[in-house]
């Protein structure tokens, strides 16, 4: 069963010793306040912007642990920026030396492709499989010996 | 600004670029090398050998010489080994015709189809020659079954008509190319 209470009632002296233990935890002067008055003081001078003032020490040490952190950031991104523009022009640099040392496509007459017109179709009658095969093997050799020639001209500059 | 934990990422993303671009350069052209002339020369001497069975009949000889054109490794992306492998299998089939064996001549006509992956010259040949096929069935049922030799002679007006197509293809493509 529970006990009614009156608000005209004068307070019990439970009800007193909790109300100055309070009042004692708001001065942040108890010793003797709980844990549960500590921080339900805590929450009243939270909401009413009256949170108990920094000591000078802490207060310092606060500001020098955050600044020292701020430091530590900057120069990290500092680093990695300088690492990652040094990187960027270190690719520029490799490929603009790949560019412009690899020769110009090689003509289409020293690439493998399509017999094409070399042998025209449709394929007259009396032109057999070999004679086709001489015609593109033939022109085949002619384009790799040209192209050791260009290799051994290249290697001579 | 950008993340940092990003830099690394997106530096990769720059290098893969630029070695694409770069080797794009090429253009996608393969040089003549050693590998695809030696397999073209021994294609070559394959089909020579054939000649010189046939010039004495022997014709299963020059199958034989055939089929070794088709055990040669050219290079994979070889336009040329393509084509010679083609003209192997359109001469193949007109031997097993010889023989008399028209089913082994379709088979290597539709050996060829299947392995063929663009227009060419060769391309055309093939079915040229599987139009070549039924012609000479039709003629051949001609007076013992004229259903059979009036289909025939249909097949090889399609086979002769997708001949025609092929090579009007690649002959306007290589019109464009010079122009």
């Amino acid at each position: 069963m529970s006990t009614i209470h009156d608000d005209d009632d004068h307070p019990t002296h439970e009800e007193e010793d909790a109300a100055r233990a309070l009042a004692d935890a708001l001065d942040g002067t108890s010793q003797r306040a709980d844990a549960g008055d500590r921080r339900a003081a805590s929450l009243i001078r939270a909401a009413s912007g009256k949170e108990a003032p920094l000591g000078d020490l802490r207060a310092r040490g606060l500001a020098r642990a955050a600044v020292a952190r701020f430091t530590a950031i900057r120069r990290r991104a500092r680093t990695w920026r300088l690492l990652g523009g040094l990187a960027v022009a270190a690719v520029l640099a490799i490929a603009i030396g790949i560019l412009r040392r690899s020769p110009p496509p090689l003509p289409l007459a020293l690439c493998s492709r399509s017999a094409g017109m070399l042998v025209p179709g449709p394929f007259p009658p009396g032109q057999t499989a070999a004679a086709r095969l001489d015609a593109v093997a033939d022109n085949r050799l002619d384009a790799l010996r040209e192209l050791r020639l260009r290799r051994l001209a290249g290697g001579r500059r | 600004m950008m993340q940092l934990h990003k830099m690394p990422r997106a530096l990769a993303t720059l290098l893969a670029l630029l070695l694409v671009a770069c080797s794009a350069r090429d253009h996608g052209r393969r040089p003549v090398d050693e590998k695809l002339v030696l397999t073209l020369e021994e294609a070559r001497a394959w089909q020579h050998r054939a000649d010189v069975h046939l010039a004495d009949s022997d014709v299963k000889s020059a199958i034989a010489d055939v089929d070794e054109v088709l055990r040669v490794k050219f290079p994979a992306d070889a336009r040329e080994g393509e084509e010679a492998r083609l003209d192997a299998w359109a001469r193949l089939a007109k031997l097993r015709v010889n023989l008399l064996d028209e089913a082994g001549a379709l088979e290597a006509i539709a050996k060829g189809r299947a392995e063929s992956a663009r227009d060419s010259f060769y391309r055309a040949h093939l079915e040229t020659v599987a139009g070549e096929i039924f012609e000479a069935r039709g003629n051949r049922l001609a007076s013992t079954d004229p259903a059979g030799a009036r289909a025939a002679r249909e097949e090889a007006l399609v086979d002769y008509g997708r001949a025609i197509e092929i090579d009007r293809r690649v002959q306007s493509a290589l019109l464009e190319d010079r122009e």
